[in-house]
């Protein structure tokens, strides 16, 4: 990514942590008029990400000692406005307001209606007003690093008077390392699937040993430390983060477990996939993926036993596998600071993410049912209902988010951000089609994307979620497409299937609906076109 | 100055300039070494203070621009 680092202060000691980002240091202390003038670096087509990282206590100027308000704060937040709404195709990167703990009100602080912390709260209040209005917007937390570690550790009087440094390189380090998180969230590169092992992991001791009562889990004693990582487990798969176990352990005694152990807080219905048996975890691990329909590189597997982890990323290399804590009372700070944001990290949450494992365990059940009826008779008993939406704006995070991560039933595999989505939705020469599912057991959500290009009478992306391969809604997507390219009055629709590794399922599918192959490349790519009356 | 604090600092200071390692040796300093200016003064005292977990003040960090200087500031 080509970055422009603009900021008050001196961060040129930043660039070094954000490799392998290519960035450059915006004019010292000119981070206002940089945005501000529409012909300065930040406006050019040079930079694709904008990173404005100020420093709280310096901007506030005279009002961090009481005299005045703190006006450039206010001036910066509607520069920072104008700026990402002129700016759509840029991402934006800013740090919320931090400022630090020595306050001249002292212990006023808190009450009097001027004081620093007021003014702390209503700024970032303007600007999370302003990241919820403008989708290339990404607000990074900072304040989180100073909670961890604390100023004492992360700020340099001496180099702040000599070079205008505030920072020292712990704090430079794992800021940059939190950028990189956070850009990882927003762009929804995150891992999906967090696999646990049971003994000495989701509890503690052995349960074929001490039986379902006899295991360490509590509400006090050690016992808490793992009842804790449960609930951290359970809070990250509101997030959209599916579960599995994989367990040498008889079946058995995990349903003993489950049916009469009264502290755990995970259920068996918090599992999209459960595999305790005696197979090698490698092979467990790639049924689980498979069973899942996602490939292993969406997967991180968490195992006390360092033989099993080594086992596993020896196998299956793809599979994040960390080190697990040393001691057990860390292993909820562990998982929350090392593991959440490096591995599930998110920035918008959708609808769909919250309601991810529900959506899993449905599609098992319309499976087992699938099994037992011819499948035509099965797709009429699901009484599947497709609702369709023509540029969905206030779903612009999902439609990101799927162009983002579906590899499957994905014909071009396009990836695009919010603001590539943003420009398609602003132009009248493209259209975005969405499709939401339903069926008896439930909705799924918007499960199909199409972008139309009317230009080029061209259809730029076609791509529909797996949970839902199988049921014959594609050929529905495809039909209200080409009603759309009708209605233009496009008579020739192209259309590509480019080949990925992952999406050989649907390299045949143009030709099975009509469209016929103008050419096809080296790489295997092949172009379409289809006359509709 | 020990042979195992100079080879540390050395290391640090081809680390931070870019430099390949053993191209910075126990003579070096800012005089000497191409790309040690003003700025990467303070990135080297950024990461020195970081490595070897010592607070520089504000004389250190301007005064000490040679491997020797740097070497000295261990010793106290």
């Amino acid at each position: 990514m080509r970055t422009l680092l603009l900021s008050n202060i001196n961060m040129q000691p930043l660039v070094a942590f954000l490799k392998p980002w290519e960035t450059t240091c915006g004019e010292f202390n000119s981070i206002l008029l940089d945005l501000s003038n529409p012909a300065s670096p930040a406006s050019s087509a040079d930079y694709d990400c904008i990173l404005c990282l100020n420093d709280s206590d310096s901007m506030m100027g005279g009002a961090f000692y009481g005299e005045g308000t703190p006006e450039q704060c206010e001036l910066f937040l509607d520069v920072l406005n104008s700026f990402c709404s002129a700016h759509a195709e840029k991402l934006v990167i800013a740090n919320t307001f931090c400022l630090s703990s020595g306050r001249w009100l002292s212990f006023a602080d808190l009450l009097h209606p001027l004081s620093l912390r007021t003014a702390e709260v209503k700024l970032n209040e303007g600007l999370i007003a302003i990241a919820r209005a403008n989708p290339n917007l990404l607000l990074v937390n900072t304040e989180l690093l100073f909670r961890r570690y604390g100023e004492d550790a992360l700020l340099s009087e001496s180099f702040w008077y000599l070079g205008r440094v505030r920072y020292t390189n712990r704090m430079f380090r794992s800021m940059a390392a939190l950028i990189h998180q956070a850009v990882d969230a927003y762009a929804n590169r995150s891992r999906k699937v967090l696999i646990v092992d049971l003994d000495n992991t989701l509890w503690g001791g052995i349960v074929g040993e001490a039986g379902p009562l006899g295991i360490t889990l509590s509400e006090d004693g050690p016992g808490r430390c793992y009842r804790d990582f449960q609930r951290a487990l359970k809070a990250v798969q509101r997030t959209g983060v599916l579960l599995a176990i994989c367990s040498k352990n008889n079946a058995g005694d995990l349903e003993e477990v489950f049916d009469q152990n009264p502290m755990m807080v995970l259920g068996r219905e918090d599992f999209a996939c459960i595999r305790a048996n005696w197979e090698p975890k490698p092979q467990n691990i790639l049924n689980i993926a498979d069973a899942l329909n996602l490939g292993i590189e969406s997967c991180l597997f968490i195992d006390d036993n360092p033989m099993e982890r080594e086992l596993v990323r020896t196998a299956l290399p793809e599979v994040a596998v960390p080190e697990f804590p040393q001691r057990i009372e860390n292993l909820t700070a562990w998982f929350l600071h090392e593991i959440v944001p490096a591995s599930f990290g998110r920035y918008r949450l959708t609808a769909e993410d919250q309601d991810k494992t529900r959506q899993y365990k449905m599609n098992a059940e319309r499976q087992r049912l699938s099994r037992s009826l011819y499948l035509d008779a099965f797709l009429d008993s699901l009484q599947i209902e497709c609702i369709f939406h023509v540029d969905p704006k206030e779903r612009i995070d999902r439609i990101a988010q799927m162009t983002q991560k579906t590899n499957q039933f994905n014909l071009t595999t396009r990836r695009y951000q919010i603001p590539d989505i943003q420009r398609f939705l602003d132009s009248c020469d493209h259209a975005i089609v969405s499709m939401e599912y339903e069926d008896r057991f439930g909705s799924e959500g918007m499960v199909g994307l199409a972008i139309l290009n009317y230009a080029e009478s061209r259809i730029d992306s076609f791509l529909m979620s797996c949970r839902v391969i199988g049921r014959n809604v594609e050929n529905r997507i495809l039909q209200r497409v080409c009603d759309l390219f009708r209605e233009r009055n496009c008579r020739a629709i192209t259309a590509e299937f480019i080949p990925t590794a992952k999406n050989q399922q649907v390299a045949t599918f143009y030709d099975s609906h009509g469209f016929k192959v103008l050419s096809q490349e080296e790489d295997g790519r092949k172009i379409y076109e289809k006359i509709i009356e | 100055m020990t042979t195992e604090n100079v080879s540390l600092v050395t290391a640090l200071v081809a680390g931070v300039l870019n430099l390949p390692k053993g191209s910075v040796d126990a003579s070096a300093s800012m005089e000497t070494v191409p790309g040690w200016d003003s700025i990467a003064q303070l990135n080297i005292c950024l990461e020195f203070q970081e490595r070897f977990g010592v607070v520089l003040d504000m004389e250190g960090i301007a005064g000490a621009t040679s491997v020797s200087k740097l070497c000295a500031l261990l010793r106290n």
